[in-house]
């Protein structure tokens, strides 16, 4: 079917759902072996507008249901990302182009989700837990704009403890404009990746088939280099993260080549795939290169979840898109398939026991949870002919099976999950 | 003079139907005797909305606006009359009914005093427009001159209406009639439509002064008012009949704010006139608010900080001058106009509180020429016609240019390289908004009324980016034209009842240009100009009956549609996406409702109450498009409000008057399953009550009045005026336990007036403190509007 989209219209909402709720640094778990109490946090989202997110307990991901209706603690809108450090939950209200409030959340004795306190930071559009930082960006949007912001926010301060800009234009130097869509924290330094586009407008560009990874140094935000290589696209999109760090300090950049060219088409010059900086290097390792477009015959990684020991889980799809999407819809072209692919082997296996492709109307993307053990858990919204299931799954790399766990009542679409310790 | 032709036609159609109705009618009447009564004042002036009795007969009857009353008694015979109006001693008389002799000629007395009954009592003095079919409020404006109010906050205390303000003067406001608001609502002046004025010239920069009278139309909207309201209009009328007037006034109040008003008009002996009508208003808006003012370099919130607005500077000037004729043979009515005007008004914060900016403004202006031609018994009596037509040129710029975030410290840090606070922007645009109106009325008789209406809009935006030039978006046709035309008849059965039927044609033409990209070819980006059409009937019915003079019942059902403003299928270039594939919303509407007014020696009731029920298919709803960090339409939603509205006023001599009324409305999500999903999956907000809309509401009022207090011709008095609404949730009820959920506070807020009035009304002097108790006031969540201020008003008043 003739599927048409207008394009200045926005059929679609973005999920907002910022950082990455798994363990954020390899050498946070080393504490493992004596996990510490707290409870799962997962948010939800219930009506399809006019309505807020919601912010849920569980004590498990594996059993159990939640209730959605009438509980939970209502959130200022819909647009909101959270994030998980020191102990505390961070709760961003996407503020359009203007500064926006943040409400952060402990857990008390009694491991209930309370409030604790609130700033204010400006909006981002970009963002990701770097150590005890979380680091945010605001990107050159606009065709005139040319200085991108990043903001340093301390999470046992809870306060701005750095602001600077960057040059967009100048970074990516060929005319257009860098947008950064990761950052991800290697050692002293940080790793950003960011996409060549003409603007926030249309996220365009005329080189869809060149990669940006802009290396910084930590917290001093100097720029030590940019990184490129051309044998994959683009680096992820807007709202969309698709870097990641292993265990061993190992950095692997997805080129997900979601940046269409400027006549809106996605080029095929190059295939998606997995590159890897190796740890303790800024360069890429040219012996590591995994082919995503031939190993899944042709189709896109929508998103990407790092399980650990070396298992990424990614979510596949028929079509490009370069927005973020909320509800899959049909603009993906048949709905999400799941995938298992190894770094440290390189295999590739389609996952079994997950909903059907084009049941699933709204997984948690980016905003999963794992231990970083071969396995994650993912939210999936479904439609079981024509009911709804919300649920819970859990992804097991080695075997690529997925199982239902923690249930829900149906109502609520479940869009990220953390993990929340009790406080030190 | 195919016109002329075409009206000569609908002349004989209209006889046709006449002809055939009166026919029916007078076959139930044999042997009853007609009596035509005329009521006048001593001035030979008609006497509109008297109410005539016949005890031994059980008739009654009242007045229209020529002072015509008709009953029809049983045989012939000497019967008592009582004859009463308001603001005139009743008349008790006896006439001698046979069948030769059945027309007669009253003179009713002005009431000895110096203020009528009418002020004492509110809006009776409109009780003509009041006792249509329709579930209407007219508001006697000119009782309220002398206070403080712009038209907006009159139409705030009117029973079914609610004014959201995000502010203070100047502020964005959004009025709801039944539940509904924005666009949906219909305004008009003397009839005609005023959408798309622009900044410069809207209802809640208009002082009330304006207006001789305000009707609110709630629901039903009747076909004279050519629209495709949806929920309700308001007409506001200004006074045609003075001829040689000065009314000037100035008000002076808290937060620095001026405003002043003159209207003054010269009439000939030859019937040439002019007349001018200006106001203006200035305020800085620098009211107190209780913030969580944050530091921006550190992001570390103070919470409870009570602070002054900074950036909310408003002001606004527009005058309209009319030149021309009245009273000539050849028109009661024909003037040239011109309104001109411009506005400036800051922009302190975005939709919360915390957002706060320091150099966001919009300006505008207004320049539009306008021709009115007005005719009484055209080329027959009864047949009244009015035309109208203007045409605005008026811009509108919104401009963000400035690079730098502020806080409520008044703290800012500039950023480097080019930016806005918001989206960096100079926007300019002319929305060249055109209107024809073409209105025909023909009182065949006394008793068979009909209603001819068109009014065509045209809008055809053009604008751009000025620091962000766009050659392809900035030359995208955004054109739209309206035409609804309207044709209504009245059956007035001279006792007691009258129904009136109406149909309305609505016609849209809209034209664009779709940049569409085809997924299935993703490199084909196309830009297809395309047109669309869209045609709508529309139908409804009024009635009411009178069981007795003092006890009206009135119904009225309309089958309704709203087509999609252009500023729905186009945005509005800031803030707004347009959605080109939108639906014109559709709602059948019912009301039900009574009045009673009981008179018993110095004592006053009136009690009123109506039911409303609406349904709404197809509303447009605005979500929020995150990629676009803009509003977004759809015809997201099925709604339904069942409703009550009531009031109760109390009257004593001409010493004191009190009033309360009270709103209800249920309105409901009637979706049934997910919009934003394939399949049929249940929406999880089915039969919710829709969120962030006040659903219970109400105003009480009190009034003294002393009279002769320094010598025979001045008069003193003190008002009192509550406003009350219930809290409401900014959300669906089901998300998030209660204890968490985000609530618009309930408003209470208590104001006091006086007004002082020397030499029968030439001096006026008004003192008015609002929200005595300097409560914390909300409309929206979060802005917080101004507190306890204290106005003053000067008012001078001739006429010849």
């Amino acid at each position: 079917m003739k599927q048409k989209k207008l394009f200045a219209a926005g059929l679609i909402t973005l999920l907002f759902l910022g950082a990455c709720s798994k363990d954020d640094t390899p050498d946070n778990t080393n504490n493992e072996d004596k996990p510490k109490d707290g409870v799962f946090v997962i948010t939800g989202r219930a009506s399809a507008f006019a309505g807020s997110d919601v912010i849920y307990t569980a004590n498990s991901l594996d059993t159990g249901t939640l209730i959605t209706t009438g509980t939970g603690i209502e959130q200022d809108g819909s647009t909101f990302n959270y994030s998980v450090n020191n102990g505390s939950l961070f709760s961003f209200k996407f503020g359009q182009s203007a500064a926006g409030s943040v409400d952060i959340y402990g857990l008390d004795a009694s491991k209930k989700l309370v409030k604790s306190s609130s700033f204010q930071t400006e909006t981002m559009t970009c963002f990701a837990n770097v150590g005890d930082d979380i680091l945010t960006f605001k990107n050159a949007w606009q065709p005139e704009e040319q200085f991108t912001q990043w903001f340093r926010i301390n999470a046992k301060t809870k306060q701005i403890v750095a602001q600077g800009e960057i040059n967009a234009e100048a970074l990516v130097g060929n005319g257009e404009k860098a947008f950064f869509t990761d950052v991800k924290k290697v050692n002293d330094k940080v790793f950003a990746s960011f996409i060549s586009v003409q603007s926030g407008l249309t996220f365009r560009s005329a080189y869809p088939d060149s990669n940006y990874v802009a290396i910084y140094k930590y917290p001093e935000m100097t720029l030590e280099k940019v990184v490129r290589d051309g044998r994959t696209g683009s680096i992820g999109a807007y709202w969309y993260n698709a870097t990641d760090v292993d265990e061993d300090g190992n950095y692997y950049a997805f080129g997900t080549k979601l940046t269409p060219d400027l006549s809106g088409k996605y080029s095929t010059v190059t295939p998606a795939g997995i590159m890897k900086i190796k740890s303790g290097t800024t360069e890429y390792d040219k012996t590591f290169f995994i082919n995503l477009t031939s190993a899944s015959g042709g189709q896109y990684v929508w998103r990407k979840n790092y399980l650990g020991k070396g298992y990424f889980l990614l979510s596949m799809c028929p079509k490009a898109y370069q927005y973020p999407l909320m509800y899959l819809a049909g603009l993906l072209g048949g709905g999400v398939k799941f995938a298992i692919v190894n770094v440290n082997d390189g295999s590739f296996k389609w996952v079994t026991g997950a909903p059907a492709a084009t049941s699933i109307q709204l997984t948690t993307g980016d905003y999963y949870y794992t231990k970083l053990d071969g396995t994650g858990y993912v939210g999936i919204y479904s439609n079981e002919n024509n009911t709804q299931v919300s649920a819970v799954y859990k992804f097991d790399g080695a075997s690529a099976t997925a199982t239902m766990g923690l249930k829900t009542d149906g109502k609520a679409a479940i869009t990220t999950i953390n993990w929340l310790p009790i406080a030190d | 003079m195919a016109d002329l032709v075409c009206m000569m036609q609908l002349k004989k159609l209209y006889c046709i139907i006449a002809m055939m109705l009166f026919g029916m009618c007078s076959s139930a009447q044999s042997g009853h005797i007609p009596v035509i009564g005329f009521v006048h004042d001593e001035g030979r002036n008609p006497v509109a909305s008297a109410t005539i009795r016949c005890a031994e007969q059980n008739l009654s009857a009242s007045t229209d606006a020529n002072g015509r009353f008709e009953l029809l008694f049983s045989g012939e015979g000497a019967f008592s009359l009582e004859i009463s109006a308001v603001g005139y001693d009743a008349l008790k008389t006896q006439i001698n009914v046979t069948k030769e002799k059945h027309e007669f000629f009253f003179t009713l007395q002005k009431e000895n005093a110096l203020l009528d009954s009418v002020a004492v009592f509110g809006y009776s003095a409109t009780q003509l427009t009041n006792r249509q079919a329709y579930n209407v409020t007219a508001i006697d404006a000119q009782k309220l001159h002398n206070t403080t109010l712009d038209i907006a906050h009159v139409l705030d205390r009117v029973p079914g209406a609610r004014l959201r303000e995000t502010g203070g003067i100047g502020s964005d406001f959004d009025l709801s009639l039944n539940g509904f608001s924005g666009k949906r609502i219909k305004y008009f002046i003397d009839g005609v439509p005023i959408d798309y004025l622009g900044a410069a010239f809207q209802i809640n920069n208009v002082p009330v002064n304006f207006a001789k009278r305000i009707e609110i139309y709630k629901g039903v909207i009747p076909v004279w008012l050519g629209s495709d309201a949806l929920g309700g209009a308001v007409n506001i009328v200004t006074d045609q009949d003075m001829r040689n007037y000065l009314d000037l006034s100035y008000f002076y109040g808290s937060f620095n704010t001026h405003r002043s008003y003159i209207n003054t008009g010269y009439t000939a002996k030859n019937g040439f006139t002019v007349r001018l009508n200006a106001f203006q208003n200035y305020s800085d808006n620098n009211y107190k608010v209780t913030v969580d003012a944050a530091d921006i370099r550190t992001g570390k919130y103070y919470p409870d900080t009570t602070i002054r607005r900074f950036h909310d500077k408003y002001h606004n000037e527009t005058a309209i001058a009319q030149l021309g004729f009245v009273d000539k043979k050849w028109a009661d009515q024909l003037l040239a106009g011109i309104t001109v005007g411009k506005y400036y008004k800051e922009i302190q914060t975005g939709a919360r509180l915390t957002t706060v900016f320091g150099a966001l403004h919009n300006k505008g202006n207004i320049l539009m020429p306008a021709l009115v031609y007005k005719k009484n018994d055209l080329f027959t009596k009864g047949l009244n016609a009015s035309l109208n037509a203007n045409y605005n040129f008026g811009e509108e710029q919104s401009i963000d240019t400035v690079h730098a975030r502020y806080n409520w410290l008044r703290d800012s840090i500039n950023y480097r390289g080019k930016g806005g606070e918001r989206a960096y922007q100079w926007y300019q645009y002319k929305n060249n908004t055109a209107n024809a109106s073409a209105s025909f009325t023909y009182q065949v008789s006394n008793r068979h009324f009909f209603a001819l209406n068109n009014v065509y809009s045209h809008f055809d935006r053009k604008g751009s980016n000025i620091v962000s030039p766009h050659a392809m978006l900035d030359n995208i046709p955004q054109q739209s034209n309206k035409n609804i035309s309207g044709l209504g008849y009245q059956y007035k059965h001279p006792n007691n009842w009258d129904i009136s039927v109406f149909g309305k044609y609505l016609y849209q033409q809209a034209r664009t240009t779709l940049i569409e990209t085809d997924f299935t070819r993703p490199g084909d980006t196309t830009y297809n100009r395309v047109t669309k059409n869209i045609n709508r009937f529309g139908y409804g019915a009024a009635g009411t009956y009178f069981i007795t003079p003092d006890l009206q019942w009135k119904l009225s059902y309309e089958n309704t549609y709203r087509l999609p403003e252009s500023e729905d299928l186009f945005g509005d270039v800031t803030n707004k996406d347009g959605n080109w594939n939108l639906k014109p919303e559709s709602s059948r509407n019912f009301n039900l409702g009574f009045n009673y007014t009981h008179q018993s020696g110095m004592h006053r009731l009136y009690v009123s109450a109506t039911g409303v029920y609406a349904y709404v298919n197809d509303y447009i709803y605005y979500t929020f498009n995150g990629y676009t960090n803009k509003l977004y339409p759809e015809n997201l939603l099925k709604v339904s409000n069942l409703g009550i509205e009531s009031e109760v006023r109390y009257a004593f001599k001409q010493l004191l008057s009190a009033g309360v009324n009270l709103t209800y409305q249920n309105i409901r999500d009637r979706q049934k399953y997910r919009t934003d999903m394939q399949g049929n999956i249940p929406s999880n907000t089915y039969k919710e009550r829709i969120p962030n809309v006040p659903y219970l509401f109400g105003n009480a009022d009190a009034t003294l009045y002393f009279n002769k207090i320094l010598n025979g011709s001045d008069r003193l008095s003190i008002g009192y005026n509550l406003l009350y609404v219930h809290e409401f949730y900014l959300y669906w009820a089901n998300e998030g336990a209660a204890s968490t959920k985000r609530v618009i506070p309930e408003q209470l807020a208590h104001d006091v007036n006086l007004v002082y009035t020397l030499k029968d009304g030439k001096y006026n002097i008004a003192f008015e403190c609002k929200d005595i108790t300097d409560k914390r006031l909300y409309d929206n969540y979060s802005l917080q509007k101004p507190g306890r201020s204290f106005n003053i008003k000067l008012r001078y008043f001739i006429r010849k």
